[in-house]
């Protein structure tokens, strides 16, 4: 196979046919974008290396099975990826752990103070606080650690990898609604542990009340 | 509208953000804002929330400089692992089987044996019985044949490969191009187009497997050939 450019379909099928120099073109094209996705699944580094190459391992094994009718190679290899994460969350433990704490209170939901039931924040709240810069990213990263892989993932594939919900309910293995009210209830959250340090999200005004 | 299904397209917001969803429901969904303009303000969230990741969620990943090697011995190491997997060979557990028997019979008393070997006699007996006397079954209609009731068998114990071809092939070339090579289809195509082929074995199959593979990628309508290790 030349080192041109190819489409998404001759590389499978160049792989399914065992061929090295093809897997390593589907590597360097998607591997960065998967290994991203599970960095923020799994938020450790040195777990990533590892799902990234069972990912891919999988991918070797399994080219045949891609099938062009049922969505792009992308939302494949995502679907692969999130299983492995997923997988590899389950059997150290963090799973559960993640879990629990995602399905803390449902603060967002009722009429509980939420200072009584969340992690405090570590800077001091202002109400002049900065809407963009360093200290919202840090905010955000912060929140997004609080979710669940679940709503993490469902999150990322929407508003990071614009996703559709088709795809992402795919990609994670659940029915369409389910995805919906995962991203609904994940964005609520994410207000939510935004809003204890001061944040709100709106793209006009600081005002509006979550 | 019901709230149910008030709440249905505002559940579509995040994808309406995105620019994912079909032209339908960005219809519906439009629809609903002109007639509840509160629901803008959920809208305008979640594009801010997609404006936030976007410019502060940096967390990307690079490959180290050797990983795609490592992925590749991986790769080596389960095909030649999958390559010296023992063969299954279910005559083990038969003559595991057949070794009990004859174990059972060894500590057998006398008459049980006897006993067991008469009867296996007048069950053989039977069977030639019924084989000699019985009529000749009907012969076959030679003019009729069912897809599997082929002259030859297929092939499945040659040299194999994968093979694509490209849209432009005509079945009676390709019946052509197999014949000429001595090669079957023997499973395929799989949703990507890949047919799987075999060559008989002959004297020299690895000679076969060369040559049948360096004529197929001749072809002008065989996209591409990759022998398979077995």
């Amino acid at each position: 196979m030349s080192n041109s450019v190819i489409d998404d379909l001759e590389l499978m099928q160049a792989i399914a046919c065992r061929d090295c120099q093809a897997f390593k073109q589907l590597y360097d094209r998607y591997a960065p974008r998967i290994g991203s996705y599970l960095l923020k699944l799994l938020k450790q580094p040195e777990w990533v290396d590892e799902a990234v190459n069972d990912t891919m391992l999988a991918v070797w094994q399994n080219a045949d099975r891609f099938d062009p009718a049922r969505g792009c190679l992308l939302t494949w290899l995502f679907g692969i990826a999130h299983h492995k994460g997923l997988k590899m969350l389950r059997q150290t433990g963090r799973f559960r752990a993640e879990r629990s704490f995602d399905t803390l209170p449902p603060t967002v939901l009722d009429d509980t103070d939420p200072q009584e039931n969340l992690p405090q924040a570590t800077t001091p709240h202002n109400p002049e606080h900065t809407v963009l810069g360093w200290e919202l990213g840090q905010s955000l990263l912060w929140a997004l650690d609080q979710l669940s892989p679940e709503h993490r993932a469902v999150i990322d594939l929407t508003f990071a990898q614009d996703r559709s919900y088709p795809e992402v309910a795919t990609i994670v293995g659940c029915p369409v609604n389910t995805v919906k009210t995962r991203v609904f209830h994940a964005r609520k959250k994410l207000a939510y542990w935004l809003a204890q340090r001061g944040h709100v999200i709106s793209a006009t005004t600081e005002e509006v009340s979550l | 509208m019901t709230p149910d299904a008030g709440r249905d397209i505002e559940a579509l917001l995040p994808w309406y953000a995105n620019g994912t969803l079909d032209p339908a429901e960005i219809a519906v969904v439009e629809q609903y804002l002109d007639q509840y303009p509160a629901c803008r303000v959920e809208l305008e969230q979640c594009r801010a929330l997609a404006d936030l990741i976007e410019t502060h969620d940096m967390t990307t990943w690079q490959p180290a400089p050797d990983a795609f090697d490592r992925l590749m011995a991986d790769v080596n190491q389960l095909e030649a692992a999958l390559i010296a997997a023992p063969v299954l060979v279910p005559t083990r557990a038969v003559s595991s089987l057949w070794q009990q028997i004859l174990e059972w019979l060894r500590h057998a008393p006398s008459p049980v044996r006897w006993t067991l070997a008469v009867e296996s006699l007048a069950v053989m007996a039977l069977v030639l019985v019924v084989v000699v006397l019985l009529p000749s079954p009907l012969p076959m209609d030679p003019g009729y044949e069912t897809l599997s009731n082929s002259e030859k068998p297929t092939v499945t114990t040659g040299q194999q490969m994968r093979v694509v071809f490209d849209d432009q092939m005509r079945v009676g070339e390709l019946q052509t191009l197999l014949g000429g090579i001595g090669g079957r289809i023997v499973a395929g195509p799989t949703a990507l187009g890949i047919y799987t082929v075999a060559v008989a074995n002959g004297d020299s199959a690895k000679g076969a497997l060369d040559r049948a593979v360096a004529v197929l990628r001749a072809h002008p309508h065989v996209r591409l050939v990759e022998p398979l290790v077995r």
